[in-house]
């Protein structure tokens, strides 16, 4: 019984009201800094918080901000989707079969602090300029964290969980739905978010360098034309974007491992 | 050898054998890839030719600037990124009310696309060096941030009291207690900035400067000057490996004394 | 017969290689039905290797292991193991890691909660049902280890020193309620400890086990009427036992200490 009370105490303390009153007061110093920001280096230069807003606005009326967006995240997606199974899936195979895990291991961390997007002029000599090349790039490149991070989880699991299911005669199909998946299932949260991140990330890269419509193109105008309002527009939306699906992932994260008292892996610094 | 030399081998030997096999067969591929001509000359050159490329280009100087203009930025961010997350992260730890409020917020910032400043910056501070080396900084920085507090933070309380009990003042209990027990987890958190600036300064070279080995990269291929895009290429990927390699075997080491 | 055969069994981990280990040398024992009985035997002796080969986690090199006449190859329905490790899955509360075997077995989910609820109390966790593992003690969440087992009602448990990792007293009060569950269900139960006292408090019989590679050194018969109590542990009778257990396991001890003091 006092095992309970403790906890809930324990929950209590760590996330007192205030706490939660002054972590939603973080956005709006945000906005704070940045109209201080765009005073002290000038609004021409920085448009301040309230002008890029009404201008967002006023983009989201005329018609650019929405489709652009849509273009863009519709490579994120599919990139995430098809990267988020591939890689899992190989994670999976990887993670279960000890010596080749051993093996492949440092070649998967040393590639992943290659930067990639260097390697996208590959995929346009091979493929032109278009969707697949984009969604092919960052599937590419999105596919490495969730690879590494599944496999990494897979071999993570302790033996005695193991031992248990098969002291049970439990099916194959049983170890990996019941045993093996909830096993690894907050460091797939953590995975995915960093799957979608790097998606993201790539997408955005790619359109800057090369591409014919979304917002990193609209950034890269802006960028020849000297139009820092219409960047700080891409920005706010793009930043918005990551932020809202960021905190999702990091909610359900959080609420998982609160639950069950487990943690995610260290292996990728979160 | 026979497959049953093979497997009375030790495990470790095995998979060092593995790895040697799996880089020798990557190699292979790279080189037979090229040979094979399925692709015409501007689109991929044989890993001989790239290798080639690369040796003319170091031996004749062309990079010289390049390599140490990117070598420079990658070490200014990340020492900046160091020294300032360093303090940050031990602020945060000193005061846990602040750390539970920017938590969430952390995290979120590690995960953020930081590169799309990297325009604006452009805008306000020009197309200079300055830019690339705040993009990288800020690309850097929060994880080293994070894994510093967080570092700091695990430290057993059984440690803080055997030094309690030794009477160590506070700074030699810091010194001589706390950060070394936390070093195995801040050093995670210093590979992974500093992979993370060296993309970011690379990155920023690709997409738009005047010099770099990211920018020869993105110049050799608008020139269609594909041999010397892959030589750069393989540059900067050799460069990222063996730096890596060298620091995930530290950690290793590190990791294996706690 | 007897419930269980163990016959001229041992286990050599990565036999004919560089590492390889002798942990487990020719052992043989028989265990009758509605018999606790215990092995004893310094860490590192090969004890949890003799559990492991008689669950059908791993197979022996060398002997044979049957159940009611029938080779021991692979783990069977009719065993239930307890593990040393916490092996309670923290993502199940405890009503559902008890219901967990049950479930995969295919049980109705009313039978399997009817069930869960009964040994739960047996096992006086009643209360707890809702509660995840990371709310418990680990005195409790071996508790819920040993209902998962218990709720299955197998003809054989396997338990593998379950309350190593817990203190003396909670030690001493679980091996009580262990003592009464058994009675009340007449458990056939091959236990694991390095516990004299424990040992003594619980079985019918005890193998004492030798250093790496485990051999049988002694069979001490704890000849105390049943049903036993806690009363039982500062009879003349207890008090020899347990000395007999120590002289076998001293020499023993010593061995295996040295061993683990050999840093590879
Ligand atoms: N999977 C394994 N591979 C190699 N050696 C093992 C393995 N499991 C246990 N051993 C070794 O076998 C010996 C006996 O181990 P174990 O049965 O766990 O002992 P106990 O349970 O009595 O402490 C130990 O020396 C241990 O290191
Ligand atoms: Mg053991």
């Amino acid at each position: 019984m006092s095992t309970k009370t403790t906890r809930t105490q324990d929950i209590l303390d760590r996330t007192p009201s205030s706490i939660a009153l002054y972590r939603l007061l973080v956005p709006f110093v945000i906005v704070g800094l940045w109209e201080l920001l765009s005073r002290w280096i000038g609004p021409r230069v920085l448009p301040g918080p309230v002008h890029t807003f009404s201008a967002l606005y006023e983009g989201i009326q005329s018609g650019w901000v929405i489709p652009n967006t849509n273009v863009t995240m519709q490579a994120v997606v599919i990139s995430f989707l098809i990267a988020t199974v591939i890689g899992g899936v190989t994670g999976l195979i990887l993670g279960f079969n000890k010596p080749a895990y051993d093996i492949v291991e440092p070649f998967f961390l040393s590639f992943y602090s290659v930067p990639k997007i260097t390697m996208y002029p590959i995929f346009l000599f091979i493929f032109g300029v278009g969707l697949n090349t984009k969604v092919g790039f960052a599937t590419f490149s999105s596919f490495f964290p969730m690879l590494i991070i599944t496999m990494g989880a897979v071999r993570s699991i302790d033996d005695v969980y193991i031992n248990v299911g098969k002291s049970l005669q439990v099916s194959r199909y049983q170890m990996f739905r019941h045993i093996v998946l909830p096993y690894i299932l907050v460091q797939l949260v953590v995975a995915l978010r960093l799957t979608f991140n790097s998606a993201f990330l790539a997408v955005i890269l790619v359109e800057l360098f090369a591409a014919r419509s979304g917002l990193g193109l609209v950034l890269q105008h802006a960028m020849g034309t000297f139009n820092s309002e219409e960047i700080l527009i891409v920005v706010t939306v793009l930043a918005v974007i990551a932020f809202v699906i960021n905190i999702i992932f990091y909610g359900a994260q959080q609420l998982l491992e609160e639950r069950w008292n487990m943690t995610s892996d260290e292996q990728m610094g979160i | 050898m026979s497959l049953t030399g093979l497997s009375s081998l030790p495990y470790s030997k095995q998979i060092r054998l593995g790895r040697a096999t799996l880089l020798v067969a990557i190699l292979a591929t790279l080189e037979l890839v090229g040979r094979a001509e399925w692709f015409d000359q501007l689109t991929y050159v044989p890993l001989s030719t790239m290798v080639e490329t690369a040796y003319g280009l170091l031996v004749s100087g062309e990079l010289t600037d390049d390599i140490i203009t990117t070598i420079g930025l990658v070490f200014v961010s990340f020492v900046s990124a160091t020294l300032v997350a360093l303090v940050i992260g031990w602020f945060l730890w000193r005061h846990d009310k602040v750390k539970q409020v920017l938590d969430p917020y952390l995290i979120v910032l590690y995960a953020m696309p930081i590169f799309v400043f990297y325009p604006m910056f452009i805008i306000v501070f020009g197309l200079n060096v300055f830019p690339i080396v705040l993009i990288a900084f800020a690309m850097s920085v929060t994880i080293i941030i994070i894994s510093t507090a967080n570092g700091l933070a695990k430290v057993p309380d059984v440690l803080i009291d055997v030094g309690r009990s030794m009477g160590l003042s506070r700074r030699e209990q810091f010194r001589h207690v706390i950060f070394p027990a936390a070093v195995p987890y801040i050093f995670t958190g210093l590979k992974l900035g500093f992979v993370y600036a060296f993309i970011g300064v690379i990155a920023s070279e690709f997409i738009l400067s005047n010099s770099g080995l990211g920018y020869q990269i993105s110049w050799y291929y608008q020139q269609f000057q594909t041999a010397d895009m892959y030589a750069v290429l393989l540059i900067v990927i050799t460069l990222a490996v063996v730096v890596n390699l060298g620091l995930i075997r530290i950690e290793d080491r590190l990791h294996r004394r706690t | 017969m007897a419930k269980l055969e163990i016959n001229n069994v041992s286990k050599t981990y990565n036999a004919n290689k560089p590492n390889s280990v002798e942990a487990v040398r020719d052992v043989s024992c028989e265990l009758d039905e509605g018999e606790f009985f215990s092995v004893i035997g310094p860490t590192g002796c090969g004890k949890s290797t003799l559990m492991k080969m008689v669950a059908g986690l791993i197979e022996p090199t060398e002997g044979e292991i049957t159940l009611d006449g029938e080779s021991i190859t692979g783990p069977r329905e009719d065993i239930g193991v307890v593990f040393q490790e916490d092996s309670t899955f923290p993502w199940r509360s405890t009503l559902e890691n008890v219901e967990f075997g049950l479930e995969m077995r295919g049980v109705g989910k009313q039978e399997r909660r009817d069930r869960a609820h009964d040994i739960l109390e047996l096992v006086g966790l009643s209360g707890f049902e809702d509660n995840y593992p990371s709310e418990l003690s680990g005195g409790m969440r071996q508790r819920v280890a040993i209902a998962r087992t218990l709720a299955l009602n197998p003809d054989l448990m396997l338990m593998d020193e379950p309350f190593g990792a817990l203190d003396e007293q909670t030690r001493l009060i679980l091996g009580g309620e262990l003592l009464r569950i058994c009675q009340e269900t007449n458990q056939t139960t091959m236990f694991i400890t390095h516990s004299i006292t424990e040992a003594a408090f619980l079985s019918d019989r005890v193998f004492v086990m030798s250093a790496r590679p485990g051999e049988i050194k002694e069979l001490v018969e704890v000849d105390i009427e049943r049903p036993r109590d806690e009363s039982i542990m500062t009879s003349d009778r207890f008090n020899e036992i347990t000395d007999d257990l120590w002289e076998a396991l001293k020499s023993e001890a010593q061995i295996g200490f040295e061993q683990s003091m050999t840093v590879d």
